[in-house]
């Protein structure tokens, strides 16, 4: 199924259905949304609009999707409890799908599945941890994170993957 | 886990590698009252909300549920000093007990390395353990040096309270915990503008400016607020306010000059804890503030 038919799904689906058939598109949302604040393009409001229009084309293709700072502002707030913030995860979980990923998100993923960490270990942090009578840092058990990361199709895998296969070749 | 006193500590990437000084921070700190943090062996990032969860949900719980089922062979609750690891650990810890897709989704994963998850331990972050196993009253007997007269805005940051389903630590809009634990060392918490407001942090890879933009709004409404610094309870708040300001002024073209402390520094030095101890390391000064604190500078 594509991403576009699967935004369709998840909207249609009988559980998100109910839950924003009741979204009288009052704007809390928008109007406790630190983004929405500095960068008016970026509306929660509008999208709920768009996927109760069907415009689901509009959404996945659009960067604003990778905007949420995930401050959850939005859930806590909107009177009809429609959880607008994790909505808008299913949203990236989707775009992801259709390859739309910011690059710099997709080196950070390519990290995390290379040394499970989000920061690698750096030789900076060793001597530090050193002066400060701190333990060093336990790595992570790559091989156990990458077949978990392998066996969920993981973007931050799968790139790795095909990354690798290219340097092969060339 | 009823009275023990010991924990899986779980510091997360940041603070272990960028800021080791929150860590020993919190040790000193915890170590006073009795608690024991013990080591975790082989975890990973736990894994952050952005560019883990944001592109695929099912990796994002594997690796949390794999992460919990260290704890769970430790036999101790998690203690954390990271609203996003907490955030993290605990979202993902009530969706595979409530769960029982989600659990069998990733106990799937887990089977492949050998791994379950049993249900068996609970997330803690540092403000919980402070707050409600030691209390306030037991952190007053034990400042030394009570920073009066110094002037303190609190930024909570989102992860520690929200979603409030999940972290039940306080009131999302308008939370006191981390004020009683600034205040119980003698510093005044200052009321201000944006309290609850965001960092801006988790999208500064994806779009700067709007980041920063938001990083700016918190920076000026501290400083019309004349707070004396900023605390924080979250590395990722304490990168975006602190390491970053000064890319922030120079976005704007404008001058804020807050110091930014976490938490946990600010009890130490009122404990006596010296800065050597700690050896923090931040990029906007904080010796306006350390003027005020009347512990030995070593």
């Amino acid at each position: 199924m594509k991403a576009v038919d699967k935004v369709r799904a998840l909207a249609e689906n009988e559980n998100y259905r109910k839950k924003l058939a009741v979204c009288y598109q009052c704007g809390v949302c928008t109007g406790g949304c630190p983004v929405a604040y500095v960068k008016p393009e970026y509306n929660p409001r509008r999208m709920l609009e768009a996927i109760i229009l069907g415009q689901y084309d509009e959404i996945l293709s659009s960067d604003l999707v990778w905007l949420c700072t995930s401050c959850h502002s939005c859930l806590e707030r909107c009177p009809q409890r429609i959880e607008v913030s994790e909505l808008l995860i299913e949203l990236r979980n989707l775009a992801a799908e259709s390859g739309n990923i910011p690059s710099l998100l997709l080196e950070r993923a390519k990290r995390i599945a290379e040394t499970g960490q989000s920061t690698p270990i750096s030789r900076a942090s060793v001597v530090w941890r050193e002066k400060l009578n701190l333990a060093p840092i336990s790595p992570a058990n790559v091989e156990e994170i990458q077949r978990i990361l392998q066996a969920t199709n993981f973007p931050g895998w799968t790139e790795r993957a095909r990354n690798q296969t290219n340097g092969r070749r060339s | 886990m009823g009275e023990e006193a010991r924990y899986a500590w779980f510091p997360g990437c940041w603070v272990s590698n960028r800021m080791p000084y929150i860590e020993a921070a919190d040790r000193r700190l915890l170590e006073t009252f009795g608690i024991e943090l013990v080591e975790m062996k082989g975890t990973s990032c736990c894994p952050e909300p952005y560019a883990v969860l944001g592109l695929g949900r099912d990796a994002w719980l594997g690796l949390a549920g794999r992460n919990l089922s260290i704890a769970e062979e430790m036999k101790h609750d998690i203690l954390t000093p990271c609203p996003g690891c907490y955030n993290t650990l605990k979202t993902a810890n009530a969706t595979l007990r409530n769960n029982p897709t989600q659990r069998q989704r990733a106990n799937r994963l887990l089977s492949k390395i050998g791994r379950e998850f049993k249900e068996e331990i609970g997330v803690e972050h540092t403000v919980n353990v402070l707050y409600n196993k030691i209390g306030l009253e037991k952190i007053a007997g034990a400042i030394k040096y009570p920073l009066s007269g110094l002037r303190v805005a609190v930024h909570y940051g989102c992860h520690l309270l929200k979603p409030s389903r999940v972290t039940g630590i306080d009131d999302p809009e308008r939370p006191m915990v981390l004020d009683q634990l600034v205040e119980v060392t003698g510093a005044a918490s200052v009321p201000y503008v944006r309290k609850t407001l965001c960092c801006g942090g988790p999208i500064s890879s994806v779009d700067e400016k709007t980041s920063y933009a938001i990083a700016r709004e918190k920076l000026l409404k501290v400083k019309q607020a004349g707070a004396d610094c900023l605390i924080v309870a979250c590395p990722a708040c304490m990168i975006q306010y602190d390491t970053n300001q000064r890319s922030v002024e120079k976005m704007f073209s404008e001058t804020y000059d807050v110091p930014v402390l976490y938490h946990t520094e600010l009890l130490s030095l009122a404990m006596g804890i010296t800065m050597d101890e700690i050896g923090f390391l931040h990029q906007v000064k904080v010796d306006k503030v350390l003027e005020r604190i009347h512990a030995p500078k070593a």
